[in-house]
């Protein structure tokens, strides 16, 4: 008994760490974290990366449908919460009554059939008492065994007929992966080129969006990929189309790679004559072109996807969008961008994983419950719910840890807010491709800003069979609830029960929720400061910034930022060697 | 513990050799279990017919690739290594993502590996997207005389929960192939029967 508790103990200090010094400890396993992770091991660093929760990626991980209801189940019991939060929640489940309804008409339709089929039999039985009426006496014989014969087999044929069980939304929402904040990739955006020079993508896979398209006027009007598709096109008249393809030439003009000096030279002068003439803004830019209401907000919402603070958008950062989106045309797909086929969460965990291979050590279901510091208020250790202190240099988390970790230094945040609407389905949305990516532009459904809607079916998301995911986004300005600023677009593309669904041949929810999303980022200016106080270790990142929800160009500068002040001069995420081009016991 | 490779250390052949060959599918293989049972030397002795005893996990390799004959076809297995991430139980879902097939190892010599394996197994059977081949390995049948779990207990526990079900041992080889030749044939019999199995994705690089 004895030996027995000794051994207990024994396992259980064992079970802790057996290495009490690293170089660099984080705290959460979401984005800029897990990227971070990956790229200090890499580099050689001795990395132990802990999360509090029993999975990967917090608020950046992807859920089945279950355990998105219990999160947002859960958030609506939070009294004053930190960011990242979920607030003013509201989930409708429909999923029930429906496939109620469908069982009823299932079993309608089956009765029916039977009917008709009973019908038949009495038919033909009646056409064979005729025919046994025409005959004679000595062969009734024969036609009772054959009618029994017929019998038999349609006994048979019962079971064969009966139709497999369908599953119902909750059972296959088990295997689905929802994110809390989808972002789509571009094909040739930051993320994808950092995956693919890093091999990180070796980890994960991809689908490529059917088409992008941007509703306007009552109209979805299809985002052209190529020149041939515009032309096309039968929505724009023949003026706006020069208007557009003219757009995007200048652009092309001005963003063309080319290795000749001269011509790199001749572009800087073009864009600075450009900069000058439209006060650097690209707003005025586009004004200059003269176009209609239409174009307009084609280029500035359709073609560049940067879509908050629209005034003060730069003319660098809007050409630069422009030339991404361009660029990323038929790259992978005819759609620019790309999505996870297993949902967003899977990118952190890409890069764990990698961290993971290079030594770092992982411990989920572990959070940190003090720092220690020395006189001159630099960072010594960190000591976890349970087991013996660890030394390490530096602590990297999002400012909620933090902030409540470090209280003898400040850390200014900036809190941005989101609402979100997330929809199932029983089909996609009419005239549109499957894999779809659609741009609201303000004021088009009574929305203050920019509402971006992705569709998803199980061609992105597996086992969605039969059913299509929504996501809906926008920017949340002041107190306004999810609910308000998204009801009266999802209502002008969905319906909510059977009867309309019939009338208007409108998508029917079956599950929705709309909730808000709360998360504190650094802004630009103190993200330098971050880097360059050097206030003894302790490092801040920003929550999941999802941005307007495309691509992570901004989580992967403050993860670069973070990795060149801790690691100077040495190679962000260097790629990794494939395993088959090792070489094993062999000399060069 | 001397070293014993399964054959010297020259000659070997070299991954670059077998990159080369064809093959008519990929077979995603995870190895999972708890810490220090085997599963890289398993791993390395069915790739690379090597055995490095005492070895700390292996910084920088995460699979290994062999193509094998399995029914006439060319199958190219890449397996898949915990990097280490099993030893707070924190292996990432995305590991267990396309796997068609998982073995689940654990040390004769050590009865509580045997005792996690419920944990594993549930693990596999959350994590895993449909049809998942899973396939029971007690691993150092070289040390026999140490041995903690016996045969007959395993083989219970396999066919209780359906499991294919071997012994081996990494250092001498023992039955490393045939695990996962046995493995492979049984995911490519699913395969044919439903082709879905292994789907296609794009994958950028």
């Amino acid at each position: 008994m004895e030996e027995e508790q000794r051994l207990n103990i024994k396992k259980e200090k064992e079970t802790w760490i057996d290495v009490d010094q690293f170089d660099v400890v984080l705290l959460g396993t979401n984005f800029i974290e897990s990227i971070l992770a990956g790229a200090l091991a890499r580099a050689g660093k001795s990395v132990l990366h802990l999360d509090k929760n029993s999975f990967y990626g917090g608020f950046d991980s992807s859920f089945t449908l279950s355990q998105l209801a219990t999160l947002l189940e859960e958030s609506k019991d939070v009294k004053d919460p930190i960011p990242p939060y979920l607030s003013n929640v509201i989930v409708t489940d429909n999923s029930k009554i429906f496939e109620e309804e469908e069982r009823l008409e299932q079993e309608r339709k089956d009765k029916e059939e039977q009917e008709e089929q009973e019908r038949k039999r009495l038919e033909q039985e009646k056409e064979k008492q005729t025919e046994q009426q025409d005959t004679k006496d000595d062969e009734t014989k024969g036609g009772e065994g054959e009618e029994s014969k017929g019998e038999e087999q349609q006994q048979e044929q019962t079971p064969i007929v009966k139709k497999p069980i369908k599953k119902t939304l909750h059972e296959l929402g088990r295997f689905f992966s929802i994110d809390l904040a989808p972002t789509l990739l571009y094909s040739r955006g930051s993320m994808v080129n950092l995956l693919i020079s890093s091999s990180a993508s070796k980890y994960l896979e991809f689908k490529s969006l059917d088409q992008n398209y941007l509703y306007a006027k009552n109209t979805l009007y299809n985002i052209p990929s190529t020149k041939g598709s515009i032309f096309k096109d039968s929505t724009f008249s023949l003026r706006e189309k020069r208007l557009i393809m003219k757009f995007i030439e200048t652009i092309r003009e001005l963003t063309q790679p080319t290795e000749n000096e001269q011509d790199k030279q001749e572009q800087e002068k073009k864009l600075e004559e450009l900069n000058s003439k439209h006060d650097g803004n690209f707003l005025k830019l586009v004004k200059s072109f003269g176009m209609t209401e239409l174009v307009e907000s084609f280029v500035l919402y359709g073609l560049s996807l940067i879509h908050e603070n629209l005034e003060s958008i730069s003319l660098k950062q809007g050409v630069e969008s422009v030339q991404l989106y361009v660029s990323s045309l038929l790259v992978y797909g005819t759609s620019p961008f790309l999505v996870p086929y297993y949902g967003c969460g899977d990118i952190p965990q890409a890069f764990c994983r990698l961290c993971a291979v290079y030594g770092g050590t992982y411990v989920l279901q572990r959070s940190v419950e003090s720092l220690s510091f020395d006189e001159n208020n630099i960072l010594q250790g960190i000591k976890c719910t349970e087991g013996q202190p660890i030394k390490t240099k530096y602590f990297i988390a999002s400012p909620a840890y933090v902030k409540t970790l470090d209280t003898q230094n400040t850390y200014p945040t900036i809190t941005k807010r989101y609402s979100r609407f997330i929809g199932i389905t029983n089909k996609k949305l009419n005239n549109t491709l499957e894999q779809s990516f659609i741009t609201l532009p303000p004021n088009t459904c009574s929305n203050k800003n920019v509402i971006n809607i992705l569709q998803l079916d199980s061609i992105c998301v597996p086992y969605l069979k039969g059913k299509t995911l929504y996501h809906f986004t926008t920017l949340s300005e002041g107190e306004s609830t999810a609910e308000e600023d998204l009801k009266s677009s999802v209502d002008n593309f969905f319906a909510n029960n059977t009867q309309e669904a019939t009338s208007t041949d409108k998508p029917r929810l079956e599950w929705s929720s709309y909730f808000n999303f709360t998360f504190e980022t650094l802004t630009n200016d103190i993200k330098e400061k971050n880097v360059l106080n050097k206030d003894g270790g302790v490092l801040v990142c920003s929550d999941s910034p999802i941005g307007s929800t495309i691509d992570y160009a901004s989580q992967l500068e403050e993860a670069k930022k973070l990795f060149e002040y801790i690691c100077p001069n040495e190679i962000f995420l260097e790629k990794v060697p494939e395993p088959e081009d090792i070489v094993w016991g062999e000399a060069q | 513990m001397a070293c014993c490779g399964g054959s010297g250390n020259n000659a070997q052949p070299t991954f670059n050799d077998r990159k080369s060959t064809s093959y008519l599918h990929l077979f995603k293989y995870i190895m999972v279990g708890d810490s220090a049972i085997g599963k890289s030397n398993l791993l390395l002795q069915f790739v690379d017919k090597r055995f490095t005893p005492n070895s700390e996990f292996t910084i920088g390799v995460e699979f290994g690739s062999r193509s094998i004959n399995v029914n006439n076809k060319q199958i190219k297995l890449q397996i898949w290594d915990t990097a280490g991430q099993e030893k707070f139980r924190s292996i990432t879902r995305a590991y267990y993502r396309g796997a068609v097939c998982a073995m689940i190892c654990y040390d004769i010599t050590r009865r509580d590996t045997f005792e996690s394996l419920t944990s594993w197994l549930s693990d596999c059977r959350k994590f895993s997207c449909g049809d998942v081949t899973i396939v029971l390995i007690g691993n150092k049948t070289d040390l026999d005389s140490n041995r903690q779990v016996s045969t007959q207990e395993a083989k219970e526990f396999a066919e209780k929960n359906n499991l294919l079900f071997f012994e081996t041992s990494a250092k001498t080889g023992h039955n490393v192939d045939l695990a996962f030749e046995k493995s492979a044939e049984l995911v490519l019999e699913k395969l044919q029967k439903n082709p879905e199995l292994n789907g296609n994705n794009v994958s950028v690089d």
